[in-house]
């Protein structure tokens, strides 16, 4: 379990003032959730993400990953062992010639035995659809394949917990949806904890549990439903709602009621369809 | 500025024993002055190469590109005037500023393209006013104070500065909320109304494609595949389907609707205010 208790963040600028990123978060992450972390640019949430693999140490408040303390020196190895991250650009995560390296790098610098490597590797490959590419050299890789080779390598570390911030932001749409749905695969079959901060709102409605962030607070926490349903609160910090919600909106203004509120394109034509 | 190419042609030497070829091949367009063309396409199927051909950051190996006055083939040389003309703004540019003041970024493009004095500080003004960053107040503050949005418009700005007359924005808006993707976007069109420019824009979201141009270009394996008018583009959505390129939303609900027998009529794109019509007269037709 991540327990997130009265973390608070202050990035100093030149002239001595102070932006405060993070203030007074809580949060609690259950092993085997999906969580989703929203919120604008400059809300927080890479700063809330650097903090659960010790990137970026606690100012005040504490993180616990299992219940050890990101705060402390010494616990640092065994936090980065346990919280696997994954950026934004493919690009810059690639140390290795081909994807087998890549994988093997992070395993050779935790003296993982070389002879197990190779099994090691081939499973995580595995796991991301890219068991067939291993002596693949990175530029020959589509996006959503070097994303999903990235994820590949952290998970061969076999992590506890995954943490992504914004892997789809520079993909085109069908490696956005490649990755996203190997996140819900390895969720679903393997119970990993995914916690996925992103821009996309269409990709949240999978999540067990979205939180979203507005200047360093946490405003919002729930199911996707019970956030999205906030409408007026989520206008009022400029997040939009997924699209087939706005639409579904559009058609109530027109005199058009519904049974259900609907978030995914899918649900919103069974709702039309039974009122057809 | 209006841009042709014709049968432009440029292979990249990658010698990895495949049989596979990277580049462009063949690229025919016509893209008339004033007009905003889409250009769409998976990763790596050409369109970055494309773009850096229209101000001459590669040459073509074959065929020739007119640009305005510009012809630009494979000995061409001294290309400084037609970089002046030509603005790229390139996925993430603020990544590239590095002065220590907004307006040192700012001129730094200009100068270096030989203006200076009156001219130079008035380049700059009108970029920044144009997108909408405040000059008095913001031109002496370092870059890196901004937030990210900010930021992206400092970076464009730069490339404003040099009064192009052809703009190349290859996703710009990345990584940006919904909120500043939209303001971005918006903005971006008064720009391009105001300064009466000619626009290429990149995006793999077809919905923004829909929203801002008049004419798509697709592309695959370096080659135009399919062209025409953005709402007959989009109409394919068979082809941009095997493309691995998405749909306006509009298509996709339409289509749902369609196997669920809801709807009969045309895949079209449209915004969302119309797509809500549409289906709104469907259901109110059915229970009249």
């Amino acid at each position: 379990m991540i327990k997130i208790i009265d973390l608070d963040h202050e990035y100093r600028k030149d002239n001595n003032a102070s932006i405060k990123t993070l203030n007074m978060v809580n949060i609690e992450i259950n092993k085997g959730d999906f969580v989703s972390i929203i919120g604008h640019n400059g809300s927080g949430k890479s700063t809330l993400a650097k903090h659960l693999n010790g990137l970026i140490i606690p100012q005040k408040g504490e993180v616990l990953i299992d219940d050890i303390k990101v705060s402390e020196d010494h616990n640092i190895w065994e936090i980065r062992r346990k919280v696997g991250m994954v950026f934004q650009n493919p690009d810059n995560q690639f140390v290795g010639g081909t994807i087998e390296e890549d994988m093997a790098f992070g395993l050779e610098n935790i003296g993982f035995p070389s002879k197990d490597m190779m099994e090691r590797i081939k499973y995580a490959a595995g796991k991301v659809g890219m068991g067939n590419f291993l002596k693949r050299p990175p530029h020959k890789l589509s996006g959503g394949q070097k994303q999903r080779s990235a994820i590949g390598s952290v998970l061969a570390m076999e992590p506890d917990y995954l943490v992504l911030d914004e892997p789809t932001s520079m993909l085109d749409p069908k490696g956005r949806k490649e990755v996203i749905e190997v996140l819900r695969e390895l969720n679903k079959k393997d119970k990993m904890t995914i916690i996925l901060i992103t821009h996309f709102m269409d990709e949240v409605v999978y999540s067990d549990k979205v939180i979203v962030m507005d200047m360093g607070n946490i405003v919002l926490q729930g199911t996707p439903k019970e956030v999205f349903h906030n409408k007026e609160m989520l206008a009022h910090i400029n997040l939009e709602l997924p699209k087939a919600a706005i639409l579904q909106e559009l058609l109530k203004t027109k005199g058009i009621n519904f049974k259900d509120e609907v978030l995914t394109k899918e649900d919103l034509v069974e709702e039309i369809w039974q009122l057809f | 500025m209006a841009v042709i190419l014709e049968n432009v042609y440029y292979k990249y030497d990658v010698d990895d024993n495949t049989s596979e070829e990277y580049g462009i091949f063949n690229i025919s367009m016509k893209v008339e002055q004033g007009t905003t063309v889409g250009i769409i396409g998976k990763t790596g199927s050409g369109k970055s190469t494309l773009m850096q051909h229209l101000n001459a950051l590669y040459l073509p190996q074959k065929g020739r590109l007119i640009v305005g006055d510009f012809i630009i083939d494979k000995k061409s040389k001294n290309l400084k005037n037609l970089r002046k003309k030509v603005g790229m703004v390139f996925q993430y540019p603020e990544d590239q500023l590095f002065e220590e003041t907004i307006y040192n970024d700012l001129a730094f493009g200009p100068k270096n393209l030989g203006l200076s004095g009156d001219e130079l500080n008035s380049a700059i003004r009108g970029a920044m006013e144009d997108m909408e960053l405040d000059f008095e107040s913001m031109k002496d503050r370092s870059p890196y104070e901004l937030s990210g949005g900010q930021k992206r418009k400092v970076a464009i700005a730069s490339v404003l500065a040099m009064n192009p007359e052809i703009l190349v924005l290859d996703e710009p808006t990345a990584g940006l909320d919904p909120k500043s993707k939209n303001d971005l976007l918006n903005l971006l069109i008064r720009i391009k109304n105001k300064r009466n420019l000619t626009v290429f824009f990149v995006s793999h979201n077809m919905d923004d494609v829909f929203w801002l141009t008049e004419y798509v270009y697709v592309m695959c394996d370096g080659r135009i595949v399919l062209e025409g008018a953005v709402t007959d583009v989009f109409k394919e959505n068979q082809t941009l389907k095997e493309l691995d390129l998405g749909v306006p939303f509009s298509v996709e609900v339409l289509e749902l609707l369609k196997k669920r027998g809801v709807y009969e009529g045309p895949l079209d794109p449209m915004r969302l205010e119309s797509l809500a019509d549409l289906i709104a007269d469907v259901l109110r037709g059915k229970n009249d």
